[in-house]
């Protein structure tokens, strides 16, 4: 008798292993032949693929979504969708199918937010949301996000990024470095970054200047990393303010970044808010 | 598990006629046929008509080992790993034969141990590794890996 074949085994288990591999690789594969094809366009496949709470997520979607299979909804769903009433995104990384989120500005809590001389809310172009906010002019900057670790995925490691836009008036905001961090239970990240667009080579050596000098005034906790503020394909900015590993215990994340040291006044940041997204 | 007590036996029949005796509480993981120890049929001869006796000796070893709560958990995670290190056509009949007994963890290990393999590999090599004629025109195909790349172009344009 010959050896039995993977193309002799039933769909269903066909489906059971290419669930067990990724979302990328399991439409990859499709094309291997007729029954893989079949069996990666099964329903067993894309549930698995799917978080386990993904009924929940959708009746919080803003707008509902109508799918005609799993794996459509699943693709559906990796696109940001807005929720809790429009101030969060939601998205599943269509890589890694583990859980995104996005905190709109007004999910934040920013010092002086709610005094206009000092921030502005208006709906921002190109925002995934109805609202944002623009720095005024304040010389006290302080923004800060929390989230529950219950909304993500398990064993994961997530970046937190803070999305903004520099206006053309944008003035004092990379004159002194801004303080990034992340907490949660007993970890703490700490790091630095100078909110800039593209860093000259003049701007480069003062930040390895002024890099120093934190390194050397700064003990315990983890030390002082500098962030590149990194320019989107969607034409936003966006800052790293840390990673954290997400075990699946409760537990709640805190998010900030700030710049309290200088007493100069600053204006012209766009805050969209805060990004969270499995690093690979 | 005391070892004075009778414990009580049962006969699986593979396809080929070999008879296996084994404990209910390893037979018992069998999903498929626990319904039969419920209605006291215990004793009796269980034929599993489509299950080859090497195939259904593994299966037999690997419950065994499984219902042994003796057993701490690196050892058996060993065992586990050593268990599917067998030939493809191996490995797809015990597959088979954990999906008809509807042995949960069993057939999670061994689909787990065949998706490792896909992980990573363009399908092209699928077909080389699992030995698959190709069955599709080269438009076909095309068609089919436009839809992929469309889908993942945009990697980093959001998330």
């Amino acid at each position: 008798m010959a050896a039995t074949s993977i193309q002799d085994l039933p769909e269903d288990c066909l489906a059971h292993v290419i669930a067990f591999t990724t979302p990328h690789n399991a439409c990859e594969s499709s094309i291997v032949s007729t029954m893989f094809r079949n069996s990666v366009e099964s329903e067993l496949v894309w549930d698995k693929f799917l978080p386990y709470d993904y009924v929940d997520i959708m009746s919080k979607l803003v707008s509902p979504i109508e799918f005609s299979s799993k794996k459509d909804l699943f693709f559906k769903l990796s696109t940001p969708l807005l929720i809790d009433g429009g101030n969060k995104t939601f998205a599943i990384d269509k890589y890694t199918n583990k859980k995104c989120y996005m905190l709109s500005a007004r999910e934040l809590s920013i010092s002086w937010a709610s005094n206009p001389l000092c921030w502005s809310w208006k709906p921002l172009l190109h925002s995934r949301f109805y609202e944002g906010v623009e720095l005024i002019m304040v010389s006290w900057l302080e923004i800060h996000g929390k989230i529950n670790t219950q909304m993500l995925s398990k064993s994961t490691t997530y970046g937190a990024y803070l999305i903004v836009k520099l206006a053309n008036r944008a003035f004092g905001l990379d004159t002194l470095p801004s303080e990034v961090s992340i907490e949660i239970g007993d970890y703490k990240s700490i790091g630095t970054t100078y909110l800039r667009d593209h860093a000259s080579k003049k701007q480069e050596l003062e930040c390895d200047y002024m890099q120093h000098k934190i390194d050397g005034s700064r003990s315990g906790v983890c030390e002082a990393k500098e962030r590149i503020v990194h320019r989107r394909e969607d034409g936003w900015l966006e800052v790293e303010l840390g990673e954290f590993y997400c075990d699946g215990k409760e537990q709640e994340v805190k998010m900030s970044f700030k710049e309290v040291e200088g007493e100069h006044l600053k204006g012209g940041l766009l805050v969209e808010g805060i990004e969270l997204r499995p690093k690979d | 598990m005391s070892s004075t007590e009778a414990k009580k036996m049962v006969v699986l029949k593979s396809f080929d006629g070999v008879t296996f005796e084994v404990e209910e509480s390893v037979a018992v993981q069998f999903e498929s046929i626990r319904h039969m120890f419920e209605d006291n049929l215990a004793g009796s001869v269980i034929p599993l008509s489509n299950i080859k006796s090497e195939i259904l000796s593994k299966v037999i070893d690997y419950c065994k080992r499984h219902a042994d709560d003796t057993t701490d958990e690196e050892d058996l995670k060993a065992f586990d790993a050593d268990f599917v290190k067998v030939e493809h056509g191996t490995l797809f009949d015990i597959i088979r034969a954990a999906n008809y007994l509807n042995i949960k963890s069993l057939l999670d290990l061994t689909c787990q141990t065949v998706a490792d393999m896909i992980k990573g590999k363009t399908p092209a090599e699928i077909r080389e590794l699992f030995n698959i004629s190709d069955e599709f025109t080269p438009e076909e195909e095309e068609e089919a890996s436009i839809i992929t790349r469309f889908i993942y172009m945009d990697r980093y344009a959001d998330c």
